[in-house]
C-alpha cells in the first residue's frame, strides 16, 4: 500500500458522529493527491438548502473510491441556473447534475392544503410537478454533457386528513406514491437520466428522523443531521454505480461467514446453520448470497479449511442453502488469501479490481486491502445479523438499470464451464467451434441496442483495443457526425450469450479535400466481452465493420492500440485480423481493396 | 475541565478545522474565522449528536461561544438526569 493510500485509509476510519464526518472532510479537502479515487463532478439543483449534505457526501464518496467535487445552486434557483450561461452550474462542468425539488415547494397544495383538493385538482398538480422536474430533466441533458439525477419525493412529514387519509377515495399518500410511479416513467423515457429514490432513504431512517423543525424552520433545510448523512451515503452509492463497473465476482470466506463456527473445529455437526437462531442467521444470509448469484454475480470462495472436509458438509450439510455448483472458483486451503483472490481473478478472466470480498476477519481484510488496493474489501460487521446490510450498502454491485444481459449471466457462466469441458475434449479450434453451433448477428446501433452498447463500452477491460468508455449522448453524437456504429450478438448450443461485441468506426478527415467524398474510416472503439473470448468472434465482427467502411468508398480501416494493464487479450488483435503496422507507433491500418472474406467457422447474420 | 467541556471543545475543533488546544472558554463565532452562518448548523447538529439532545430554534441560533454551548447543555442535560447521560449513538 502506497503512502497516498495509507494516508486516506488513515482520515477515513473510525467515523461515527457528525463532528468525525466534518474532521474527516476538512482533512481529506487538504490531501494533494487524491489519484488513486476517481474524480466526479457533481452540481445540485435544489427547491431547498442543500449545501449541509456536502462534507458528508465528500466523505462517503471518498470512502467509496471517488474524489467528488460538489457545487450547489442558490436555493429555489431550477429554471434560471440552467438558463443563465454564465450560472455557478456552468461554471462547475458537472459530470453529473442532481435536481433535487420537493412537492412542499413545487406544489405545496399537494402537502398541507391536500384535504381541500377536488380530485382534478390532485391531478393538475402531480402533472405540473412531474412536467416540470421532468422538463429541468430534459434541460439539463440539451445544455450540458452531464448526467441527470432526479430525486423523488420521500414520505411527507404531515398527512392531511390523519388517520383518514387510508380511507380516502384519494389518499394523499397514494397521491404521493402515483406522483413517484409518473415521475420514474418520465425520467425513464430521458437517456442519460438516473433516479435518486430520497423516498426509500426516508423510508428506511423513519419520517420522524428524516425531517428537522429546527433546521426547516432556522435555514429551509428538510431534514437533519441523520438523514443528512443518509442522504450522502445513498448518494455516494450512487454515484459509485454511475461512475464505476460494478464488482463481478464475490469473494467468500467461509468460517463465522456462511456458517457460524470453525468447521476444522467444531465440525460438521457443531457448526451453527439451520432454521433456529444462531444458525438461521447464516442460512438467511446464505438465502441472499443465492439472490446475489441468480442476479449474475459470480460466487467464489476463498477459505482457509481442509478442501475434503468443506466437501463432506457440502454434500451432507441439509441447511446448506449454496451448492458447490453455485460457486464459479474455488480456493480452499493455507495460502494466503491475496494469492487465493489473484487465482480466483485469473481463473474467472477477469481482473482482481472486479472482486469483492467478504470476510469476518479483519485480519484477512486488512491483509488483503494491504496486498490488492484494488479489490473492494467490504467492511463485515461484528453482528452477523447485519452481513446482509454490509453487503448491500456497500454498493460493490450495485446497477442503476438491469439489462436483459445481467439476468441471464450468471446462467451464461455456468454454460460456460460446460463449454471449457468441451473445449478440453475437442481436437483443433475449428472443429470445436464448429461443434459450438455459433451464430453471430450484427447490426447497426439503434435507440434500442443503445444502452448494452454503452454498458459494454463502459466495463469491458480486456479485449479493448482503446478502452473509451463513451457515454449514450457521446455515441449518438458520434454516430450523427458519421460514425459506423456496430453491435454484435452471438448464440450457441448452450444458449445465449447476448450482445456481446461493440465496433465503432469514425469517418477520418483525409489530407486531400478531393478525397472528402470518400473518408478513410478510424476505428475508435472495437471490444468484446470476455464471455466469448477465443472463439474468433471478433473477426465477424471487424468484416462487417471493414465491409461497411468500404461501402462508403474508404480504401483503409485505421486501428490504433492503447496498452493498459488489462488488455493484453487483444494485444494481438490487429496484426491477426490482417492489419499491417502504420508509420505511427501504436496505429495499424487494413488495406480495403486488398482484405477478402475469410472462411469462419460459424453463421453470420447481418441485419 | 469536565467531561463535557472537553467533548465540548472536541465538536467545536472538529467543526471549525481548529486545535483543540487554541479553544478556550471565550471562543467564539467572533475569534474562528470558519464560524459562518452554515458551518454554525452543522456545529447545532455535531453537538446534538455527540450529547443526544435536541435544541429548540432559539437555543441554536445562540449557541455561538464555548460558553452558551456550555450553559445551554448544562440546562438541558440537566434536565435529563445530569451531565452522565448516556449520549444517543450516532449512524
Amino acid at each position: 500500500m502506497n503512502h497516498e493510500t495509507a494516508h486516506l485509509v488513515e482520515i477515513l476510519k473510525d467515523l461515527d458522529k457528525p463532528a468525525s464526518y466534518l474532521a474527516a472532510a476538512r482533512r481529506l479537502a487538504a490531501v494533494a493527491d487524491r489519484g488513486s479515487l476517481v474524480p466526479v463532478r457533481v452540481f445540485v439543483l435544489s427547491s431547498f438548502t442543500f449545501e449541509l449534505v456536502v462534507p458528508y457526501a465528500a466523505v462517503e464518496c471518498a470512502r467509496r473510491g471517488l474524489d467528488a467535487v460538489l457545487g450547489v445552486g442558490p436555493f429555489g434557483q431550477l429554471e434560471q441556473q440552467l438558463l443563465a450561461p454564465d450560472s455557478a452550474l456552468y461554471a462547475h462542468r458537472a459530470n453529473v447534475v442532481m435536481l433535487a425539488v420537493r412537492v412542499e415547494d413545487l406544489v405545496p397544495e399537494l402537502a398541507d392544503g391536500f384535504v381541500g383538493l377536488a380530485n382534478s385538482a390532485v391531478d393538475a398538480a402531480i402533472d405540473a410537478y412531474v412536467e416540470r422536474v421532468a422538463a429541468l430533466a430534459r434541460s439539463v441533458r440539451e445544455r450540458t454533457a452531464a448526467r441527470v439525477l432526479v430525486w423523488n419525493q420521500p414520505p411527507l412529514r404531515r398527512i392531511a386528513a390523519g388517520l383518514a387519509d387510508p380511507a380516502l377515495e384519494r389518499s394523499q399518500q397514494h397521491a404521493i406514491a402515483e406522483l413517484n410511479y409518473r415521475l420514474a416513467r418520465a425520467c425513464a423515457a430521458i437517456p442519460g437520466a438516473v433516479m435518486f429514490d430520497a423516498a426509500r432513504v426516508a423510508t428506511e431512517l423513519g419520517t420522524r428522523q428524516w425531517y428537522d423543525a429546527k433546521l426547516a424552520a432556522l435555514a429551509r433545510i428538510p431534514f437533519g443531521g441523520a438523514a443528512q448523512l443518509a442522504v450522502a451515503r445513498q448518494l455516494a452509492r450512487t454515484l459509485r454505480a454511475m461512475t464505476r463497473p460494478p464488482c463481478k465476482c464475490l469473494v467468500l470466506d467461509l468460517d463465522n461467514t456462511l456458517w457460524g463456527g470453525v468447521l476444522g473445529e467444531d465440525g460438521h455437526a457443531g457448526i451453527a446453520l439451520g432454521e433456529d437462531h444462531p444458525g438461521s442467521v447464516y442460512k438467511s444470509f446464505q438465502r441472499v448470497l443465492r439472490g446475489y448469484r441468480d442476479r449474475g454475480v459470480l460466487l467464489a470462495i476463498a477459505s482457509k479449511n481442509n478442501e475434503a472436509d468443506v466437501a463432506e458438509l457440502f454434500a451432507n450439510h441439509r441447511d446448506m442453502v449454496l451448492r458447490p455448483d453455485d460457486f464459479a472458483a474455488r480456493q480452499i486451503h493455507w495460502n494466503d488469501k491475496a494469492s487465493s483472490l489473484r487465482a480466483i481473478a485469473a481463473q474467472l478472466e477477469i481482473g482482481v479490481d472486479a472482486l469483492a470480498f467478504f470476510d469476518d476477519s479483519p485480519v484477512e481484510r486488512a491483509w488483503v486491502r494491504e496486498q490488492l488496493p484494488e479489490v473492494t474489501v467490504i467492511e463485515v460487521p461484528v453482528d452477523p445479523s447485519r452481513y446482509v446490510d454490509a453487503l448491500d450498502e456497500s454498493g460493490a454491485f450495485d446497477h442503476l438499470v438491469v439489462t436483459a444481459e445481467d439476468r441471464q449471466r450468471a446462467e451464461q457462466y455456468r454454460t460456460e464451464i460446460v463449454r471449457r469441458d468441451l473445449e478440453r475434449t475437442s481436437g483443433s479450434l475449428d472443429e470445436f467451434l464448429r461443434a459450438l453451433q455459433m451464430k453471430i448477428t450484427i447490426g447497426g446501433i439503434d435507440a434500442q441496442t443503445m444502452p448494452r452498447v454503452a454498458q459494454l463500452l463502459g466495463k469491458t477491460n480486456q479485449f479493448n483495443v482503446t478502452t473509451r468508455r463513451h457515454t449514450e449522448t457521446e455515441l449518438q453524437a458520434m454516430l450523427d457526425a458519421g460514425a459506423i456504429g456496430l453491435w454484435m450478438r452471438v448464440t450457441d448450443r448452450y444458449g445465449d450469450n447476448g450482445l456481446v461485441g461493440v465496433a465503432i468506426a469514425m469517418p477520418e478527415r483525409p489530407e486531400r479535400s478531393e478525397l472528402a467524398e470518400r473518408p478513410d474510416f478510424r476505428l475508435d472503439s472495437f471490444v468484446m466481452s470476455c464471455r466469448v473470448l477465443g472463439r474468433r468472434a471478433e473477426h465477424a465482427l471487424l468484416h462487417a465493420i471493414a465491409r461497411r467502411a468500404r461501402q462508403h468508398g474508404a480504401r483503409t480501416l485505421l486501428g490504433e492500440f492503447i496498452p493498459t494493464k488489462k488488455n493484453a487479450p487483444a494485444v494481438g488483435f490487429f496484426a491477426d485480423a490482417g492489419f499491417a503496422r502504420d508509420a505511427r507507433p501504436a496505429w495499424w491500418r487494413l488495406d480495403l481493396a486488398a482484405d477478402a472474406d475469410r472462411a469462419l467457422p460459424f453463421e453470420v447474420i447481418e441485419v | 475541565m469536565s467531561d463535557v467541556d472537553i467533548r465540548i471543545r472536541s465538536v467545536i475543533a472538529a467543526t471549525f478545522g481548529v486545535a483543540p488546544a487554541t479553544i478556550t472558554d471565550t471562543t467564539s463565532s467572533d475569534t474562528i474565522e470558519a464560524w459562518d452562518s452554515m458551518n454554525h448548523l452543522h456545529l447545532v447538529v455535531a453537538l446534538e449528536a455527540e450529547f443526544g439532545v435536541s435544541f429548540e430554534p432559539e437555543q441554536a441560533v445562540e449557541l455561538t461561544s464555548v460558553r452558551a454551548i456550555a450553559d445551554a447543555l448544562g440546562a438541558v442535560l440537566g434536565e435529563a438526569g445530569g451531565t452522565a447521560a448516556a449520549p444517543r449513538a450516532a449512524r
